[in-house]
C-alpha cells in the first residue's frame, strides 16, 4: 500500500490497535511492536484494505499477533525445542489461530461473545463496552478475562 | 502504562482470578490499558524507523524493492509498446496517404514494433490478446489474471506460489477457462471464491 494510506490507517487506528495489543499482552512495548509490525506488513506487502473491512482486518490482525506471541511463549516454557517445525508457516499459523479463536468464542455465552467483539473486533474502551451492555465495568473485565482464559485453554486442552 | 514484572503479574492474576481482587483494582488496571496513545509520536517512531530499515534495504536490495522496479519495468514496456504502435499506426496513415500501394510497408512497421516490444518485455511478451509468461511465479500469475478480472488474490499456499511456469494466458479466455489450464498443472489448486482469487 502507498505510504500516504498507511499514514491515514495509522492515525485512524493505532489508538484502538494499542488498546487491544495491550489487553493481551500487557506490555507497552510489545504492544507497540505488534502495531509497528503490522503497519510495515502493508508497507511491504500486496495486502490493499477495503474501507469498509478494514478496522476489523487491522484488529484481527493485532489479536491474532497477540495471541502467537503468548502463546509461543507458553510453549516455549513447555517444550523448547518441538515448535520450531510447527509454526514455520506464518500465514497458516494466522488461520489456525482465528480457528482457535473462533471455535473458543463460539462456546462462550451470547453476552461474552459480544462483549469478546466490542473489545477485540472494534476496539471499544471498556467504558463503551460497560455502558453499551448495560453492566459495570468490572463485570466486562470478568467476561473478558474468563474469554480470553477459554482461548488460551484451546491453545493446548489438556494443559499439559 | 508503566508495565513492569511486578504489574506483569498482577495484571496476569487479575485475569485468571479476578474475584481476588478488588473492584478498585481492576479499575485502576482499566484505566491504564485504556489510556489515550500518543498517536502522532507514534507515527514519527515508524517513520524513522522505516526510513532507517529503508536505507538498508537499499544496500541489500531486497526482493520488495525489486518487485516496484520490475514493476516499473512493465509499466515502462508497455508505455514503449504503446508508442510504437502509436508510431506504426502514424506511418501506416502517412504511407497511405502518400502512395497508392500500402500492403508491404505496413508489414515492415508492425514488423518493427513487433520485435522492439519483444526486447522491451524481460519475461513476457505480448500480442493482441494472449500473454506469455515465462518462468514466472504462480504468485504473480495469479495476481495478474485476478488484476485483470478485478480480483483479490489470497496466497494460501506460499509454496505453491513460488513455482516457476510457462504459461501462455488467453485473455480472450474466460476466468473459469484460464484456471482449468492452469489447474492442470500438477501441484497447482486456484479457486475463486467471493471475489477472490485462492492459490491453495
Amino acid at each position: 500500500m502507498e505510504r500516504h494510506d498507511i499514514q491515514r490507517l495509522f492515525k485512524q487506528h493505532y489508538g484502538k490497535m494499542l488498546r487491544v495489543a495491550r489487553t493481551i499482552l500487557y506490555d507497552e512495548q510489545e504492544s507497540k511492536d505488534v502495531v509497528s509490525d503490522i503497519f510495515e506488513g502493508l508497507l511491504r506487502g500486496r495486502t490493499v484494505l477495503m474501507p469498509d473491512t478494514e478496522e476489523r482486518y487491522l484488529l484481527t490482525s493485532v489479536r491474532n499477533q497477540c495471541l502467537k506471541r503468548i502463546r509461543h511463549q507458553e510453549t516455549r516454557l513447555r517444550m523448547e525445542t518441538a515448535t520450531a517445525g510447527l509454526t514455520s508457516d506464518a500465514e497458516l499459523e494466522d488461520d489456525r489461530m482465528t480457528d482457535i479463536v473462533e471455535y473458543a468464542v463460539s462456546h462462550l455465552t451470547e453476552q461474552e461473545q459480544r462483549i469478546f467483539r466490542l473489545r477485540f473486533s472494534e476496539g471499544y474502551s471498556y467504558e463503551d463496552i460497560a455502558s453499551s451492555e448495560s453492566i459495570s465495568r468490572v463485570a466486562v473485565w470478568k467476561h473478558l478475562s474468563h474469554a480470553l482464559k477459554e482461548i488460551k485453554n484451546r491453545f493446548n486442552p489438556k494443559g499439559l | 502504562m508503566k508495565t513492569n514484572d511486578h504489574n506483569k503479574r498482577l495484571f496476569r492474576s487479575m485475569q485468571e482470578e479476578p474475584d481476588k481482587f478488588s473492584d478498585k483494582e481492576i479499575e485502576a488496571m482499566m484505566d491504564d490499558l485504556d489510556q489515550e496513545a500518543d498517536v502522532d509520536e507514534a507515527w514519527q517512531q515508524f517513520e524513522n524507523e522505516e526510513s532507517r530499515v529503508k536505507d538498508e534495504e537499499f544496500a541489500t536490495a531486497l526482493p520488495a524493492t525489486q518487485f516496484h522496479t520490475s514493476l516499473r519495468k512493465v509499466a515502462a514496456s508497455f508505455v514503449g509498446l504503446l508508442m510504437l504502435s502509436g508510431i506504426a499506426i502514424a506511418a501506416v496513415h502517412i504511407v497511405r496517404h502518400y502512395q497508392k500501394p500500402e500492403a508491404p510497408q505496413v508489414a515492415d512497421t508492425t514488423a518493427v514494433a513487433n520485435s522492439s516490444s519483444f526486447t522491451l518485455h524481460s519475461s513476457s511478451k505480448e500480442t493482441a490478446e494472449s500473454v506469455v509468461l515465462d518462468n514466472v511465479t504462480l504468485d504473480s500469475i495469479a495476481r495478474d489474471i485476478a488484476a485483470y478480472h478485478h480480483l483479490e488474490t489470497d496466497l494460501q499456499n506460499e509454496q505453491a506460489g513460488q513455482l516457476r511456469f510457462y504459461f501462455v494466458w488467453n485473455q480472450e479466455e474466460s476466468l473459469q477457462e484460464v484456471i482449468e489450464k492452469l489447474n492442470m498443472f500438477e501441484q497447482v489448486n486456484l479457486a475463486v471464491e467471493d471475489h477472490k482469487l485462492i492459490v491453495r
